[in-house]
């Protein structure tokens, strides 16, 4: 989880469920010359770190997690860091994204609401 | 089912397209692959709309060297829900050029102008709200002595809402589902969304119909549509995507074109909150049509995108988001791609395109340029989008580019223009359709999106793609009658 911005402790969860989700539904959808290489590649970013660690990626400390993902990111091979590159993106983006970190960085997404539900109201009235 | 004209995709070129046939009396159905959404399904939520809106919940990315990620709508409305709306028309020299080099018969400002003309009326074209992000641009541009331009909208009484890439909520962005969709409906079209186009059947150089399936709930089982006349309008990817797999191949896919662009954040001594702000609208256009800069879309998400890649302490930087604005350089691309439905898949289409030695270089010196720009405008750091890129925070660290190239096996490139995956004209040898969209070998099968564009046009393509659509249809028209 991102240092900033500070999550409370009854919110992780969630928040790391729905990035979770949103990963798994994204590469479910991937085309299939992505999709499979995708999930290759996920295995062994899962299961590598036996060799270095001693142990699967899931159960690393924090610290070695991050070492590890390090090491992915500069990697000499273009696949692999293309492969966490696009886990990086898809996992910054959907923490960011959730309406709970949002909230506590002070964005407020209903903001729009107030000056155009009158005008939502008749375009959909006018469009169907 | 049978129609008179069947019109696949509902973006910029087919609901036009729809409109004006509809208009003039023709039976129209429009075929779109994505939902229809309404307003009120629009949320802020970049990661809940991509699911809803972009092909692929937004991952389609054009496969090269490097790799460049690209958004596709898949909805009703196609690119026009999830773009800006800024539109530009087509330089008078790209114009020119497109006629000579591809031989395009009653093709020049002169006939185009009016039919602009009638789009920006029809899409309320208008100069954008003021914008922090652009003053700031245009400040930096003024005191470098550079020119540029605001560039206006397609927008009615935007309210800042900040939700173009996610769906506008009030219609103020003037896309196609709140203009030329409803106009064509009104004039009797029919809409079938959630249906794609699997194969176009055809017959002694005719086409008889498609063969479409329910994409929502993923039926493998097609249904047939007759139709007297058909109208490709999927967009540079998926309409050669279809017409390959309908083994309709001569120049189909060999062509393709984009603009390939670099995102440049930047921090400022004061708050800007540009997750407020519409889209920023003023660009440079100093450096045309090599490069050009100008404002990107805001948010918190999009920000910790390009700042998780400095060499640095992005968790520390991210504190700092309200200080920070977007920016983007863009090239024109010199090379040509390709565009491949894969065999064995059912409608996997593959876009490559490797970056040219000429492309490469224009970016960088892109990059370096917005930099220094940005640093006079009275930014404290800027941040190119390159994994491990140190902050840039003095002329010199920026002009550094000018003469050699940004490391691209870092750099993270993407695009939302592409275009002529089966350009226009009379050049049989190098041209899919003719002057006025039909595909060379059939009767009855026309192109009429942004697949037709000739070439890179280097400003933003929605304008040019509208007018030789409504050029295109209205040739239609007149040979019909």
């Amino acid at each position: 989880m991102p240092s900033y911005p500070e999550i409370q402790n009854s919110d992780v969860r969630q928040i790391s469920e729905y990035t979770t989700l949103f990963i798994e539904a994204e590469i479910r959808d991937m085309d299939i010359f992505l999709r499979l290489p995708c999930l290759a590649m996920l295995k062994v970013f899962h299961f590598l770190p036996i060799i270095t660690y001693g142990r699967p990626y899931k159960v690393l400390t924090s610290d070695k997690q991050k070492e590890y993902v390090s090491k992915w990111e500069d990697s000499k091979f273009r696949v692999i860091r293309d492969f966490i590159k696009l886990f990086r993106y898809l996992t910054i983006l959907s923490f960011y994204d959730h309406p709970l970190v949002q909230k506590a960085i002070g964005v407020d997404r209903g903001r729009y609401r107030e000056d155009s539900i009158f005008r939502r109201l008749e375009l959909i009235k006018a469009i169907g | 089912m049978k129609t008179d004209i069947l019109v696949i995709g509902s973006g910029a070129g087919g609901a036009l397209t729809a409109a004006l046939l509809a208009e003039q009396g023709f039976g129209v159905t429009m075929l779109e692959e994505g939902p229809r959404l309404i307003p009120a399904a629009f949320t802020p939520s970049i990661t809940e709309m991509m699911r809803k809106m972009y092909r692929k919940g937004g991952i389609t990315p054009i496969i090269g060297r490097p790799n460049i990620a690209l958004a596709e709508g898949r909805c009703v409305g196609g690119g026009t829900e999830i773009n800006s709306a800024i539109y530009r028309r087509a330089p008078e020299d790209v114009i020119e050029r497109w006629q000579k080099d591809f031989d395009i018969k009653d093709f020049s400002i002169g006939s185009l102008l009016p039919l602009y003309k009638r789009i920006e009326k029809d899409i309320s074209v208008t100069p954008a709200s003021p914008n922090i992000a652009s003053e700031i641009l245009k400040a930096g541009a003024d005191k470098l002595g550079w020119k540029g331009l605001y560039a206006p909208r397609a927008q009615k009484d935007c309210v800042d809402a900040n939700m173009c890439a996610t769906g506008c909520p009030t219609g103020a962005k003037q896309s196609m589902s709140v203009t030329y969709i409803p106009r064509a409906l009104n004039a009797g079209a029919k809409l079938l969304p959630d249906c794609k186009a699997v194969r176009i059947e055809t017959k002694n150089k005719r086409g008889i119909g498609i063969f479409a399936r329910d994409s929502k709930n993923d039926s493998p089982k097609p249904f047939f549509i007759k139709a007297d006349y058909i109208f490709v309008c999927g967009g540079s990817i998926q309409t050669p995507g279809l017409l390959q797999r309908s083994n309709i191949k001569r120049n189909i896919g060999k062509s393709f074109c984009l603009h390939p662009t670099i995102k440049v954040a930047a921090k400022f001594k004061e708050e800007l909150n540009l997750h407020e702000k519409a889209f920023p609208t003023y660009q440079v256009k100093e450096f045309s049509p090599a490069i050009s800069f100008g404002g990107a879309v805001f948010s918190p998400s999009y920000a910790a995108l390009v700042l998780k890649n400095i060499n640095g302490n992005f968790q520390e930087l991210m504190r700092y988001w309200r200080h920070i604005a977007l920016y983007y350089t863009m090239a024109v691309s010199s090379g040509k791609g390709k565009i491949t439905q894969l065999p064995l898949t059912k409608d996997s289409v593959m876009a490559r395109y490797s970056l040219s030695r000429g492309d490469r270089k224009n970016i960088s010196e892109g990059v370096a340029k917005l930099s220094e720009l940005l640093l006079t405008a009275g930014a404290e750091e800027v941040y190119p989008d390159i994994h491990g890129h140190p902050p840039i925070r003095t002329i010199k660290e920026c002009r550094y580019y000018n003469d050699n190239l940004i490391p691209f096996d870092r750099a993270n490139i993407y695009t939302i223009h592409i275009f002529s995956s089966c350009p226009m004209g009379e050049i049989k040898e190098k041209c899919a359709v003719d002057s006025f969209g039909k595909i060379h070998e059939f009767e009855n099968i026309y192109l009429n999106d942004a697949s037709v564009l000739p070439d890179a046009p280097g400003v933003n393509p929605q304008g040019s793609i509208m007018a030789i659509a409504m050029r295109n249809a209205e040739q239609f028209i007149a040979n019909y009658k």
